[in-house]
């Protein structure tokens, strides 16, 4: 596990307690909300404080949160660009 | 048709007055009691709130309580509002037969931070217990008034307990099981639900813009409201003065999410029909309405989608007064009852402070500007986490 | 008035007890310690781990103890009782919020932390739109919940009900009792957790016993209690009196006038089997059900030698939590 994207995806399976879920169940492009992971509100908050948690990226409109969850691609990606730890 | 319930007295605590009067004169001139945080010890000061603006020793004070004794400020609130209430209706010296029903969900949670934080001893372990739970908070607001209340009862159901409280005592008149009912609810702010709510990310930075499109969320508030409820006949037999009477209500579940609320508003949908077809009511009896309003996205979204539905193209005059109070969680049923009380004795409309732009999706467009209006009918919307949505329907009371 | 009749179609629980099972009627589990955990079933074979990924143990009691009562039962009100509501998430809460002060953030916790989660996610489980309330008055929270479901339904505006009740003992809380000396030294009954659904309807067909009368109470008496009580629902007849004693003095000695003016009959207790929990009442009245349904009182419930007359018809629930007090009649059915 050494890509940005697998270490995301088990993060977010620990902090969503997805007990069922692997990290090969989750496809890189696809959509973590909706109709994809089935995530909701909540689970965006709890990212929200994970990314905060582990990378020092400070959220302050859940508006952007939606814009960045789309996929694990997407998320990674700002990630990457934005982390300060 | 099961006898009327009737209005004989309220009473009111909230960042807008400690009292009816005071309450009344700042609704009218469109003061708001949101400001800076003053008496919560937050390191949140960026969030406005609406507080009461008195220190719990100021209150304990003013109700001759001594220092000594351990009182939540959700008590204390409660405290003040009740005696407000039961003075009004002249029901000060009743004993042993009055039911107290009181909505909160934080309970003694002001006095449970503050002790776990310094270590409790067994003192505090002895406190804690006799403040922490919301029951336990009802039951310290009922022994101040000593043999004046003979049972206690405390709804919780988040931000609609107070007015699910209403509907309770009102039900328990109905079926004979109480004769004089004290309905309402108290709630202080705290350190866990202001931070709570900055979790959930749902809080303004300025004060809130209920039904505005640039809304950013609630603003949190405290305070307490009560009303004293009976049967018409009880009312007429002890020559009280009939303040409105209560004409419908109905409580339905949004079941939809944990905190949000339903895109279409089926929850506040279902609740304001129940509470017209129990009022025997049209859509175009309704004077004004109230609204839960809480200035947060999806509430006044979804509770702008409910009315629409109901009431189609002829919407009646909307306001959201969480604009002057800040959203007072589990008081807030309790609280704009007796807003809409006041309207409706003092004849006008009160204004949605802070609301300049119409919402782009067809969103409610609430009143801005006071005015004199006859109100014979008036709802009043509460809605709580979990879809806990509740909506009462005031009336002028006539013989 | 003419009133709609009040039934208990059908109860389940989780508690201290084999879970969703009366098999404590003949075999009880004997409690032990201080405070005994909720014996819980699998919860995987009744709710998906999607659905479960942030339920705390007392919500999926809840979500359990409703399907066991209701299979595909619609209702028209679903009523929680409960004490201290999910006090683990506001346990949670406040532990971070001594060890982070006010940086913390904790969505789910927080959202679960109000007493009406309990109620709402069953709402939503069973994608339910009816009446929907939630009440908290320490111990006789139950009766409270009880209270409106039996007086809707007696005015009509019901058919019937979920009346769900459930209470769990976290650990800071647990603490508190302690040093408060409440439990482990003055309570004779250790503490518990207990988690009871009930279907309550106004058929007769099928059910285990009517409920007659409820009467909460504070700062009064039994004997004015049931004044009151005869004021409301008249003369009850009483076989049996079900007392919720859990061996504090302080507690159990203000039962004393009723087992005066009821020195006849058999007095029953269920704490003992149950645990003491703001939910335990609940339990007294799942035992009494269960006893009305049968017609007799396992030996296990009573607590004197006075013959139970069989069968038995009306049990009289008396229960005591500080300042507040109920009376619950149940009649059998026939």
């Amino acid at each position: 596990m050494d890509n940005l994207q697998d270490i995301l995806k088990q993060q977010i399976i620990d902090a969503l307690n997805l007990e069922e879920i692997e990290i090969s169940d989750i496809e890189n492009d696809a959509p973590l909300f909706g109709e994809g992971l089935g995530l909701d509100s909540i689970d965006a908050l709890e990212l929200i404080v994970l990314l905060e948690r582990n990378y020092g990226i400070k959220i302050k409109d859940p508006a952007v949160g939606k814009e960045i969850f789309k996929s694990v691609n997407v998320l990674a990606d700002y990630v990457s660009k934005n982390r300060t730890k | 048709m099961s006898e009327k319930i009737v209005i004989t007295g309220s009473g009111i605590v909230s960042a807008i007055g400690n009292n009816r009067q005071q309450c009344l004169e700042n609704l009218k001139n469109g003061f708001s009691g949101i400001s800076e945080v003053r008496y919560l010890p937050t390191v949140h000061h960026e969030f406005p709130v609406g507080e009461v603006k008195l220190s719990n020793s100021q209150m304990c004070d003013l109700l001759g309580i001594g220092h000594s004794q351990v009182y939540s400020r959700t008590t204390l609130m409660g405290i003040m509002a009740v005696k407000e209430a039961l003075a009004q209706a002249g029901a000060s010296d009743t004993q042993n037969y009055m039911t107290l029903i009181s909505g909160t969900t934080v309970g003694g949670m002001d006095v449970s931070e503050q002790l776990f934080s310094q270590g409790m001893s067994q003192d505090d372990c002895s406190n804690c217990i006799a403040t922490h739970t919301c029951g336990a908070s009802t039951n310290a607001i009922a022994a101040y008034f000593g043999d004046t209340f003979n049972s206690t009862i405390t709804p919780s159901t988040a931000c609609s307990s107070a007015l699910n409280a209403i509907i309770l005592g009102s039900d328990l008149i109905k079926a004979g099981l109480a004769q004089m009912v004290v309905a309402g609810g108290s709630e202080s702010l705290t350190l866990f639900h202001l931070n709570g709510f900055k979790s959930l990310m749902i809080l303004d930075t300025e004060p809130c813009k209920p039904f505005d499109e640039h809304r950013k969320g609630l603003n949190l508030g405290e305070g307490a409201a009560f009303v004293v409820l009976e049967s018409e006949t009880h009312a007429i037999s002890r020559n009280a003065h009939i303040l409105a009477n209560i004409s419908g209500y109905g409580n339905a579940c949004d079941a939809f999410h944990q905190t949000a609320s339903s895109p279409n508003g089926e929850g506040a949908f279902l609740a304001m029909s129940k509470a017209l077809s129990e009022a025997h009511i049209t859509t175009q009896d309704i004077d004004y309405i109230n609204a839960h309003g809480t200035g947060t996205p999806n509430n006044d979204q979804s509770e702008s989608a409910a009315i629409h539905r109901l009431f189609d193209d002829k919407v009646p005059p909307v306001s959201s007064t969480k604009s002057f109070t800040g959203h007072t969680t589990s008081a807030s049923g309790s609280i704009e009852t007796v807003i809409s009380l006041l309207a409706m004795q003092e004849q006008f409309l009160p204004v949605n402070l802070g609301w300049s732009t119409p919402m782009k999706d067809g969103g409610i467009i609430p009143i801005t500007e006071s005015r004199k209006a006859s109100l014979s009918n008036v709802m009043c919307n509460s809605f709580g986490f979990g879809g806990n949505d509740s909506s009462l329907i005031l009336s002028k009371y006539t013989k | 008035m003419t009133s709609n009749k009040v039934y208990i179609k059908s109860v389940a629980h989780i508690s201290a007890q084999q879970p969703l099972s009366d098999e404590w009627l003949s075999s009880p589990v004997v409690l032990q310690g201080d405070f005994v955990q909720a014996c819980e079933p699998v919860y995987k074979d009744y709710i998906s781990p999607m659905a479960a990924r942030r339920m705390t143990p007392i919500l999926k009691r809840a979500i359990v103890t409703a399907k066991a009562v209701l299979n595909d039962t619609d209702v028209d009100a679903i009523i929680t009782g409960t004490g201290l509501g999910s006090a683990a998430c506001s346990e949670k809460l406040i532990n971070a919020m001594i060890e982070e002060g006010e940086a913390f953030s904790m969505p789910t916790q927080f959202m679960q932390s109000t007493h009406n989660t309990i109620g709402s996610l069953v709402a939503i489980d069973r994608k339910c739109h009816a009446y929907n309330a939630t009440y908290s008055q320490d111990g006789i929270s139950a009766e409270c919940a009880l209270l409106d479901a039996f007086v809707q339904i007696r005015l009509g505006k019901i058919n019937n009900a979920l009346v769900g009740i459930h209470d769990e003992l976290p650990k800071s809380w647990l603490e508190v009792m302690k040093r408060s000396k409440i439990i482990g030294n003055l309570m004779q009954v250790p503490a518990s957790e207990t988690s009871i659904s009930m279907l309550l309807d106004n058929n007769l067909v099928g059910s285990k016993c009517e409920i007659a009368g409820i009467e909460v109470a504070f700062n009064t008496s039994f004997d004015k209690m049931l004044s009151s009580f005869m004021s409301h629902y008249g003369l009850p007849q009483v076989d049996a009196l079900m007392m919720g004693k859990n061996g504090w003095e302080d507690n159990d000695k203000v039962y004393d006038e009723l087992l005066d003016k009821l020195s006849c009959v058999p007095a029953l207790h269920y704490k003992h089997i149950s645990g003491e929990s703001c939910a335990a009442s609940a339990f007294g009245v799942y035992a009494s059900a269960l006893c009305l349904e049968h017609g007799i009182v396992p030996a296990t419930l009573q607590c004197d030698n006075i013959n139970c007359d069989v069968p038995v018809k009306n049990i009289l629930l008396a229960n005591a939590s500080g300042n507040n007090k109920s009376l619950i009649l149940l009649r059998s059915c026939d």
